[in-house]
């Protein structure tokens, strides 16, 4: 099932590339023309589209690309940089996928145990408080949250905070220093970008609690004498549980929408950054083609995960009832 | 009923209407109860009509013609009553002189000329517009659609002379205020064409699914999950950035709404097709179809009005975020550009340090932004409730 | 004293249209080992009596405080359930000696959990036993009611069984702890006829052979007939007539039971039509003055809107409030 949805994704991507107007051949000798060679030709265009293999028609090349990539992980050749894609992407894609997992991590650990705890006191203060905060989540896109850290911290520290590693250790090689320097700054990017879906998982969590817990199922578990934290974890907290392993997948796209522009407020070059740069400066469609291929690779992935871990909750799945 | 008496009348007939109303009356007779939903759709109208009359209610264009050139990067401006100089019924401002000269090292300086009022006048005379302009802009040659009417040129209100800046202005001196009410009406208008381009779209496809359910069914599904699953902004951003840089504002303003609709439709041609199968096998599908209509007659005159209410409510909800991804792309700079006034392209602009550290009344667009989202998350939910009458008391 | 005794009970609901009154003033009597019918249509207010017993009503309930559910241990100590507030004395109400089961099984069993968890859980929270015993016991009290090959069903899952296996493995498990009250919502309304047949037998042969006394809620007087000594009927929060299951059914005192008796279909005479009683139930929110039946009563006289009637003694244990009885006596 994963593997045909992978399919049709690299379609997708690959025919939206194709539709983009203007082929690589045309931007990289437009490219080199501006490098100050002389005027270009058609004669030149068509040469290098033969070079490239551009003259195939569009099903093969798919099919030569999806070959490629899911026989030896390879995703073709950047249109300008003549340089694999792989080269290019490496060590920025973990680091991007890093990133956007601390986020996944840092908004679920928030949002699971607070959406309980407001579910157990509906419409306090407190619960409603968190109400509006997770209403704000939709409101307040992650790029506003970050502009607005970044308008305090310049107002009040003179620092943006912003980037992923110090200024000593930004062309650093891996190190032990590095990897604690980078940890130490990337809590608030991995705050920022699971910022929405914190929000919205608070709600989703909160509101899932709520159900289950006027199910008839908990009120039967009452009558035969559970209560505390017996009743509430081995009834509705692991019930309310499904869904939310369930949307995992969603948030994970979630944060990548907000990856780049997150990213590109905060400059933080290594990560999403480098998506908009091939595709605003640099008109890279092979690169950005790959990109977007790899996210979707990761959330299907992931949704691969959670459908497994859903089976081992939920023996209603396990047995094939639903 | 016989024994219905008389202390019961008045109740029973309240409850006559109550259970012979239709879906759309119920939906909205549990909305009105809900407070927070009441006052967030009296807002959004609010919204709805300045985004309307964007032109009629801004004092200047929004654009570079409407300028203020001895105020540029100004601050905000307060209506007053009185001051020292004695009170006034009209309320007035100062004015705004600015000058350069030796003694201030050729640097422009403004000062307030105290004795120098500027009064409010009421449907002044301004700049000409068309209070109804229709316009597609269709890249390459020829295609624009454009229709226009009422040319006007009376604005709400305006001074006597100068300017007013309610909400200060830009570092080209054009006023904020002009350019949010556009702003609000034209992110208003993206969504719009989004979500209907998305509803029209999931009709088709999550109407065919559900209907035929089957084989039909299982392909379409597929497909669905494959596109949900794309990150809908990095692709945008993909195909946004190729767009030729000659390209006009209305021309990227049209793309970028048909991009969004092309992205959005899976969320809701699922719902749709939820709908329509739990409502396929319904007594009184099999009833019109054994009295022989046609499925065109069956899913127009029979499916679809059975969950409209529904639908309406899915479009709400789906509102936001279409208006949230078109900030988002202008924000970056790969959706409106200056001089077209999104709230993207407004926030925008106001992110540069220069801005941030002196400037921060350009940040007014924000809250009206979050405010206007809130409203319609807080409308979408309301109706939601109030359209699925087992979530009540949930929450 | 009697087993449990239900004195001046009142339970109100916090909505958002207002205070619902759900059960007013309703009292009544259950002696050890007997079983009590509680009849009414819904709405009645039946469901919310006896799950007050337990306190298992939802967060928005408030019970008035002169409400009084009196209800006699087995140590001979006499526990006021509705004001229960220490650990000890809820597991006795709650599992401990006062068992539930609910109208729809599939819905009060854990999805996630196998049948034997859960019975095994809740053996242990009330007898200090090993999880082997509870097992045991659990196994025991699974083939007790009738489930055939008990150690395989222990391990499965609610889903997995049907409809009248369900029913049983929730009477199993309310019956694990050998409670001496209880309280049935509606066990059968969920089963087809024959299945319903069977389980209802399956519980009075219970219940004599543990020696408990039930409550057994339903909308069918026919049920109630079959299994109840004493019957209780309820109209909008009232009891409007009680007394021994003969005499309420051979000589129905107030209007409402007389119309709920006529209701039910004959086997004598099968072109009869069928005789509803008429009108609707009342909106909660708004509950007639005087005698809550008087909007549908057949036989209202000029004050039933006016004052509420009081308890009028038929004999020695059947009562029922009506003014038309008041003239009688």
């Amino acid at each position: 099932m994963a593997v045909i949805t992978l399919f049709l994704v690299s379609f997708i991507v690959f025919g939206l590339m194709e539709l983009v107007p203007g082929n690589c051949a045309e931007r990289y000798v437009a490219y080199k023309n501006t490098q100050g060679r002389a005027s270009i030709s058609e004669a030149d265009i068509r040469a290098e589209e033969i070079r490239m293999g551009l003259d195939k028609p569009f099903v093969v090349r798919w099919f030569n690309w999806t070959k490629d990539v899911f026989t030896k992980g390879y995703l073709g050749e950047s249109c300008l940089r003549r340089t694999s894609v792989n080269q290019i992407l490496q060590d920025k894609f973990w680091i991007s996928l890093g990133l956007t997992l601390a986020a996944l991590l840092v908004s679920y650990l928030i949002a699971i145990p607070v959406g309980m705890f407001s579910s157990t006191i509906r419409n306090s203060a407190t619960d409603t408080t968190f109400r509006f905060i997770s209403y704000l989540g939709l409101a307040l896109p992650n790029f506003m949250v970050a502009l607005g850290i970044m308008l305090f911290s310049t107002l009040y520290f003179g620092d943006t905070l912003t980037g992923l590693f110090s200024n000593e250790f930004r062309d650093a090689p891996w190190s032990t220093a590095k990897l604690l320097n980078f940890l130490s700054r990337a809590w608030m990017p991995a705050l920022i970008l699971g910022w929405s879906s914190t929000a919205l998982q608070l709600q989703t969590v909160r509101a899932l609690m709520s159900d289950e817990n006027d199910k008839l199922y908990v009120t039967a578990a009452k009558a035969r004498g559970l209560s505390g934290a017996k009743l509430f974890w081995r009834y509705p907290a692991r019930q309310a549980l499904g869904p939310v392993i369930n949307s995992i997948g969603f948030d994970l796209n979630r944060i990548f929408n907000a990856l780049p522009i997150v990213a590109t407020i905060l400059t933080l070059n290594e990560a999403g950054f480098i998506l908009l740069e091939s595709l605003a400066i640099s008109n890279d469609q092979e690169v950005a083609g790959a990109i977007i291929f790899l996210l979707t690779v990761s959330i299907v992935f992931l949704n691969f995960i959670t459908d497994v871990l859903l089976g081992i909750i939920d023996p209603r799945i396990r047995k094939g009832m639903i | 009923m016989a024994s219905v008496t008389a202390p019961a009348t008045k109740a029973s007939t309240n409850k006559e209407s109550y259970y012979t109303a239709g879906q759309a009356q119920l939906i909205w007779s549990r909305f009105k109860r809900n407070r927070a939903a009441m006052i967030s759709a009296i807002l959004l109208l609010f919204f709805v009509i300045v985004g309307i009359f964007a032109p009629f209610i801004s004092p200047y264009a929004p654009t570079i013609a409407g300028k203020d050139p001895d105020y540029l990067n100004g601050a905000p401006q307060i209506l007053r009553f009185w001051d020292e100089n004695g009170f006034s019924i009209v309320p007035f401002t100062y004015t705004v002189e600015r000058t350069r000269s030796a003694a201030t090292n050729l640097r422009w300086v403004e000062t307030i000329n105290k004795e120098e009022r500027r009064y409010l006048r009421f449907f002044v005379k301004g700049w000409d517009y068309y209070l109804i302009d229709f316009f597609i802009d269709l890249p390459g040659r020829n295609y624009d659609v454009r229709w226009r009417a009422l040319k006007m040129d009376r604005h709400l209100f305006g001074m006597d002379k100068g300017f007013i800046h309610f909400f200060g202005t830009d570092k080209d001196g054009k006023d904020l205020f002009s350019r949010t009410v556009h702003a609000v009406g034209i992110s208003l208008a993206i969504g719009t064409v989004g979500v209907i381009l998305s509803f029209v779209l999931a009709l088709i496809i999550g109407g065919i699914a559900g209907y035929f359910g089957g084989w039909i069914d299982g392909v379409i599904q597929i497909i669905t999950d494959a596109v949900r699953v794309v990150p809908t902004i990095p692709l945008y951003m993909a195909i946004a950035a190729f767009l030729p840089d000659d390209w006009s504002a209305e021309a990227r303003f049209f793309f970028i709404s048909i991009v969004l609709g092309l992205l959005g439709w899976p969320t809701l041609a699922r719902r749709i097709r939820t709908h329509l199968l739990a409502e396929r096998t319904q007594d009184y599908v099999l009833a019109a179809k054994l009295a022989g209509a046609s499925p065109r007659r069956i899913i127009s005159r029979h499916l679809l009005p059975s969950f409209t209410s529904y639908i309406i409510v899915d479009l709400v909800i789906t509102f936001p975020y279409t208006v949230l991804a078109e900030t988002s792309l202008s924000f970056i700079g790969l959706g409106l550009k200056d001089p077209v006034n999104s709230i993207g392209v407004l926030l925008k602009n106001a992110t540069n340090v220069d801005v941030m550290l002196n400037y921060q009344w350009q940040f007014i667009p924000v809250p009206i932004f979050i405010i206007l989202v809130l409203a319609f998350v807080f409308v979408g939910d309301g109706l939601r409730d109030a359209a699925d009458p087992y979530a009540q008391g949930k929450k | 004293m009697a087993l449990l005794e239900v004195k001046d009970l009142s339970i109100q609901f916090a909505t958002d249209e207002g205070m619902i009154t759900a059960v007013d003033g309703v009292s009544f009597n259950l002696e050890a080992g007997q079983t009590l019918g509680l009849v009414g249509e819904s709405g009645s207010g039946k469901s919310v009596t006896a799950k007050s017993i337990m306190q298992l009503n939802a967060g928005n309930t408030s019970v008035s405080p002169q409400s009084q559910i009196l209800f006699q241990t087995a140590a001979g100590k006499i526990l006021d359930a509705s004001k229960v507030k220490d650990k000890q004395d809820m597991m006795i109400i709650r599992g401990g000696e006062i068992s539930m089961i609910f109208q729809e099984p599939m819905a009060s069993f854990a999805p996630a959990m196998t049948i034997g968890t859960q019975m095994v859980e809740a053996i242990r929270i009330h007898k200090d036993v090993s999880k082997q015993e509870a097992k045991d016991i659990a196994i025991h009290m699974l083939s007790r009611v009738g489930i055939s090959d008990a150690t395989h069903r222990f391990k499965q899952y609610v889903f997995e069984l049907s409809g009248g296996m369900r029913q049983r493995a929730m009477i199993a498990m309310a019956l694990s702890t050998k409670p001496r009250l209880l309280i049935a919502d509606e066990p059968t309304t969920a089963l087809d006829v024959t299945i319903q047949a069977q389980v209802l037998e399956l519980m009075k042969e219970l219940q004599h052979e543990f020696g408990m006394a039930m409550i057994f809620i339903s909308h069918d007087l026919g049920v109630i007939r079959q299994v109840a000594d004493v019957v209780a009927v309820m109209y909008l929060g009232k009891v409007v007539e009680f007394g021994p299951v003969r005499s309420v059914i051979d000589a129905p005192a107030h209007p409402y039971t007389q119309g709920l008796l006529a209701s039910l279909p004959t086997l004598k005479d099968f072109d009869a039509p069928l005789k509803p009683v008429p009108g609707d139930i009342p909106s909660p929110l708004e509950r007639p003055s005087g005698c809550v039946f008087h909007t549908r009563c057949l036989k209202r006289v000029d004050r039933c809107d006016k004052a509420v009637p009081e308890r009028s003694q038929l004999s020695a244990d059947h009562w029922a409030h009506c003014f038309l009885l008041e003239d009688v006596a």
